[in-house]
């Protein structure tokens, strides 16, 4: 039997890294990719933590990149060598919500790595991952381009989901804010700068992210020393931010978050909340109008914007990236990655030895 | 040809599951935890069933007099499938096989547990198998 390396699970806490069967079992629209590059991202904690209810012995992993080796017969754009990267978001395609343009809103939506909830997709933080539709959920890494596999691994998830919480509800030369210097926030941080946003706000508490955020241009609020919400008002002239970013998922930034935005203005909440209710300033938000968005990405809509950037070099979130580290120490990641040791850290799947027995006469030139 | 024969069957396999589930270790109290009526509407053969997840957990063959906070709608064999760990809901409800109404991330959320029930239903319904 052939096996792969893949990162489980096992209940919160507890990751482990074991040999398991080899997917040999495509359907026709799935391709197998084997992966090169798979991030830890902010989501994957929730399980982690115990906060997101999974089953045991889980797959995880929804931001990878690798090299197709096998594809389904039903599969028409893709063939064994073309190097991919995928949506984390997997839709059907063909439903009301998918015929409408809101991928993200697909009745059949399915994730990688986060479990039955959504759709029992097996994670790509692993030697090889199946991917379903792919036509439909993979993108090609041109050759040539100027973004990093860094640069475009963020393209499937966190950086076209910063990426289309400012662009969603934008007009050109608005002032985004963004609450939460993570990856997801300095992604929609970036985004807006390329988009040509006049003033791009980013609001944490830890100074070496807000240093990063300033380094591309913008302007770092620490809500330690300044109340947020005032400083807000203060950089705009006391109407507000027009678009105004989440990225954290936590009721104490929504609070605060909820307050940023001018009459008219939106909030996007690419934060993953699992609370069933918050109390909200009804009223405020009523007067003002805020038009508040959340759920899953649309990501299949915005990858290819997000893309075209990256491969011209404008969009370059592989910069955040500040461990990478074989799948071999997938526990130690996770450990580092909670205990907010790392920025963005990837699992790199071809620096351990292979775990398929390579058979003798492949072996000896 | 359905699976079930009539909606005895339903009530007796696929409810039975749900009455096991409130004894199970490690599901069963986070079901009771749950502060949330299901009701399931199985065609072929017909019936509707309403289940409370609060504690004690109940699993009421009919129609009951509360409100359901979320209300599914499928084939009982759909059901059969999905205890076995045959049926991929995300891919059901894409293909409108099961339809859902209400607070959906509610039950979302709750799918998890169902997994270490898989065993437990395949064991119940074996008899039914052996029938052939
Ligand atoms: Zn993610
Ligand atoms: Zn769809």
């Amino acid at each position: 039997m052939s096996t792969m390396r893949a990162v489980i699970l096992k209940r919160p806490h507890e990751i482990a890294v074991e040999e398991i069967e080899l997917i040999t079992d495509l359907a026709p629209d799935e391709v197998l990719l084997k992966v090169e590059l798979s991030a830890i991202c902010g989501t994957d904690i929730h399980p982690y933590e115990g906060r997101m209810e999974v089953e045991d012995d889980l797959r995880l992993g929804h931001e990878f990149l690798g090299t197709v080796v096998d594809a389904g017969v039903g599969v028409q754009l893709w063939s064994a060598g073309d190097r991919a990267v995928a949506s984390c978001v997997v839709n059907c395609g063909f439903c009301h919500m998918c015929r409408r343009n809101q991928p993200g809103a697909c009745v059949g939506l399915r994730i990688f790595g986060l479990g039955l909830t959504t759709g029992g997709l097996d994670g790509g933080q692993a030697e090889y991952v199946r991917v379903p539709a792919a036509d439909l959920s993979m993108r090609r890494i041109p050759e040539g381009g100027a973004g990093t596999d860094e640069d475009y691994l963020m393209v499937g998830d966190i950086l076209t989901t910063g990426y289309e919480a400012v662009r969603a509800h934008y007009t050109p030369g608005d002032v985004v804010a963004v609450v939460g210097a993570g990856p997801v926030g300095l992604c929609a941080a970036m985004s807006a700068q390329v988009l040509g946003a006049s003033k791009v706000i980013l609001i944490d508490k830890i100074a070496s992210r807000l240093k990063e955020a300033e380094a591309f241009g913008a302007i770092a609020v620490n809500a330690d020393e300044t109340n947020p919400v005032d400083a807000v008002l203060d950089l705009t002239e006391w109407r507000g931010a027009d678009v105004v970013v989440d990225a954290v998922g936590h009721p104490s930034a929504l609070a605060t978050a909820i307050r940023l935005p001018r009459a008219g203005g939106s909030l996007a909440i690419p934060g993953v909340y699992n609370e069933e209710t918050l109390e909200m300033p009804w009223g405020e938000i009523w007067f003002k109008g805020i038009k508040i968005s959340g759920g899953a990405g649309n990501i299949t809509r915005y990858m290819d914007e997000a893309l075209a950037l990256v491969v011209e070099g404008k969009l370059n979130p592989g910069r955040m990236v500040s461990h990478r580290m074989p799948l071999s120490e997938a526990a130690e990641a996770y450990r580092m990655f909670h205990a907010r040791e790392a920025m963005k850290i990837v699992l790199d799947p071809p620096a351990d030895p292979p775990s398929v027995p390579v058979p003798d006469q492949e072996r000896s030139p | 040809m359905a699976f079930f024969a009539d909606a005895n069957e339903v009530d007796k396999y696929i409810g039975g599951v749900f009455r096991a589930a409130a004894d199970h270790p490690e599901s069963g109290p986070k079901f009771k935890t749950a502060d949330l009526i299901m009701k399931v509407i199985y065609t072929d053969p017909d019936i509707e069933m309403n289940i409370l997840m609060r504690d004690p957990m109940q699993v009421v063959a009919g129609p009951i007099d509360e409100e359901a906070d979320v209300t599914l709608m499928m084939r009982a064999d759909t059901a059969d499938k999905f205890w076995r760990g045959e049926y991929n809901l995300a891919v059901g409800m894409a293909k409108g096989e099961v339809k859902a109404k209400g607070p959906v991330n509610k039950i979302l959320k709750l799918v998890p547990l169902t997994k270490p029930l898989f065993p437990m239903y395949r064991e119940l319904i074996a008899e039914k198998d052996a029938q052939g």
